[in-house]
């Protein structure tokens, strides 16, 4: 195809620009020259009274005038011919581009493959791209003016402009933080998970205790090999279980707008998903405006909501004599844990399109945590389960996650969140509810480590409704 | 008499018919010709435009 030199660093095709300005010139150059040749002719007549020299001027005066008339004619001709095979052209590749940019999008949709920038949540259809031959960035890479199938850089590289020509080996970038972007951010299947929740609640903790879970043990029963996508996510792995492992709580997260936690999970020795899990501050959830900085809730497969059960007023009053004790270990959160959530709505309202009685189709995990503390165990722990499905008179047996999901329920219930739990479902097409310890005891200074108990189920649940074939032995186990 | 003038009629005609056709000839063999000239000479020069001004800008790959 040929193209021309543009603003871009790719050249545009010769079809959408020059090719015009090429026929205008053309056009006005043939004309003059056949004003110019008959001219000449004209000229050449011999002004005489020679017989001869008049028979002479006969001839070259009707060469003239014939060029006047035939070179007009062909002149007009010509030009019509190039009109319509430069406009025949531009509609081939009109067409050519359309086609392969449509069939590229639907691909992409079916296959749910966009760009997640891990770094500013930014969502784009395709990234920017860097050329390998000379660094230039080119923001467009698509099928499209500048070239169907591929572009021309100015430096003379070809670069493939659409996935199905390998666009994903080049170096990409996100077009709004700037920040490199591996292929897989890109065209991956991807689960986004944020672990939500007031300062304090221990979402950290949870975070990598289901991580160090899934890696280490369940990854494997599920038939995946799990590994860490990055240096930075292995990293900061690391360093919290190298925390919990010497019985210390993981430091407290800091940044309000986090970068995602990225493992991967492998099959048959390709990559099967990309875990994306996001573990904001606490603070994030008291100030909407931070919130509206998570992009990810554009895209985001599931919810967890850690619930601190002493964020809750009748748990406070019921083990008001024990937190005096121990609250500098066990940081009671003091956002009321209907706050995060009206946050979040809110947010989700104000910034990602959610109508003012719209339900949220994702699926949100409400998980109580703390459950080792006192005798908390009785009340959300398994013992509250094993003690209902002790007494269940129904004539079916019970599935012990639907039973624990009653239970809970009618805890917070008692507990006196009934407008917690009727705002979550009422707003939130598929919720459950779950219990977990996320450090698997008390903080008591010792230097036993911390093993959370119970904090996978969510995040598999979750995973299951996000793709129920790939985690079908999980939702089996989370009763889904 | 009349036989002798019936024949120079049809001398006239045909000696008209033969001058008309001789001219018809001449003015088709004129533009023809003309066609050619004119035609070739416009030809030439658009080809010569077209080569002038229509060319691809890009770098050697």
């Amino acid at each position: 195809m040929s193209i021309s030199a543009t603003k871009d660093p790719a050249f545009r095709s010769y079809f959408f620009g020059k090719g015009y300005r090429d026929l205008l010139a053309t056009i006005a150059e043939s004309w003059q020259r056949n004003l110019d040749s008959a001219k000449e002719f004209f000229d050449k007549a011999p002004g005489s009274d020679d017989p001869e020299e008049i028979y002479r001027s006969c001839l070259w005066i009707a060469a003239g005038v014939s060029t006047l008339i035939f070179g007009t004619v062909l002149f007009v001709a010509a030009s019509a011919l190039h009109v319509v095979l430069l406009c025949m052209v531009f509609l081939l590749v009109y067409v050519g581009f359309t086609g392969l940019w449509l069939l590229e999008r639907s691909y992409l949709a079916i296959r749910s493959f966009f760009m997640a920038c891990p770094h500013c949540h930014a969502r784009t259809t395709i990234p920017e791209y860097f050329c390998d031959g000379c660094g230039a960035i080119h923001a467009r890479l698509l099928p499209n003016s500048y070239g169907i199938a591929s572009h021309i850089c100015q430096c003379g590289k070809e670069l493939p402009a659409t996935f199905f020509l390998d666009r994903g080996r080049l170096q990409a970038r996100c077009p709004q933080c700037h920040e490199n972007i591996a292929r897989e951010h890109v065209e991956s299947r991807r689960i986004f998970v944020p672990i939500m929740g007031g300062p304090s609640a221990g979402k950290s903790a949870f975070l990598f205790g289901a991580v160090r879970q899934l890696v280490d043990h369940e990854a494997g029963s599920l038939g995946f090999r799990a590994e860490f996508f990055d240096k930075r996510s292995e990293g900061a792995y690391r360093g919290v279980v190298g925390l919990l492992e010497s019985g210390r709580p993981p430091d407290k997260t800091r940044d309000p707008i986090p970068r995602a936690f990225n493992l991967a999970l492998h099959k048959n020795g390709r990559l099967a998903f990309l875990l994306y899990l996001y573990d904001p501050a606490g603070e994030a959830y008291q100030d909407a405006d931070k919130l509206a900085a998570h992009g990810f809730h554009d895209y985001l497969s599931g919810m967890i909501l850690v619930v601190d059960p002493f964020a809750i007023l009748a748990v406070r009053s019921r083990y008001e004599g024990e937190l005096k004790r121990e609250c500098s270990s066990l940081k009671p959160s003091d956002l009321p844990i209907e706050d995060a959530v009206d946050r979040l709505l809110l947010t989700l309202e104000a910034d990602f399109g959610l109508s003012k009685r719209g339900r949220v189709k994702q699926p949100l995990a409400i998980v109580l945590n703390k459950v080792d503390a006192f005798d908390l165990n009785d009340f959300i722990g398994e013992a509250a389960v094993d003690r209902a499905l002790a007494a269940w008179t129904g004539s079916q047996p019970p599935d012990r996650d639907a039973v624990r999901n009653m239970v809970l329920r009618e805890q917070l219930v008692d507990w006196g969140e009934q407008a917690f739990v009727s705002r979550i479902e009422g707003r939130f097409g598929n919720v459950r509810y779950f219990s977990c310890s996320a450090l698997g005891r008390m903080p008591d200074g010792s230097r036993t480590e911390f093993t959370a108990r119970e904090v996978l189920p969510p995040l598999l649940w979750i995973f299951g409704q996000a793709d129920s074939a790939s985690f079908a032995s999980s939702t089996a186990r989370t009763g889904t | 008499m009349a036989s002798d003038d019936v024949g120079v009629a049809i001398g006239a005609i045909l000696l008209s018919g033969l001058i008309i056709a001789a001219s018809v000839i001449a003015v088709i063999i004129g533009l023809g010709v003309g066609s050619l000239v004119g035609g070739g000479v416009g030809f030439i020069n658009y080809c010569k435009s077209f080569r002038a001004n229509v060319r691809r800008e890009r770098p050697g790959v």
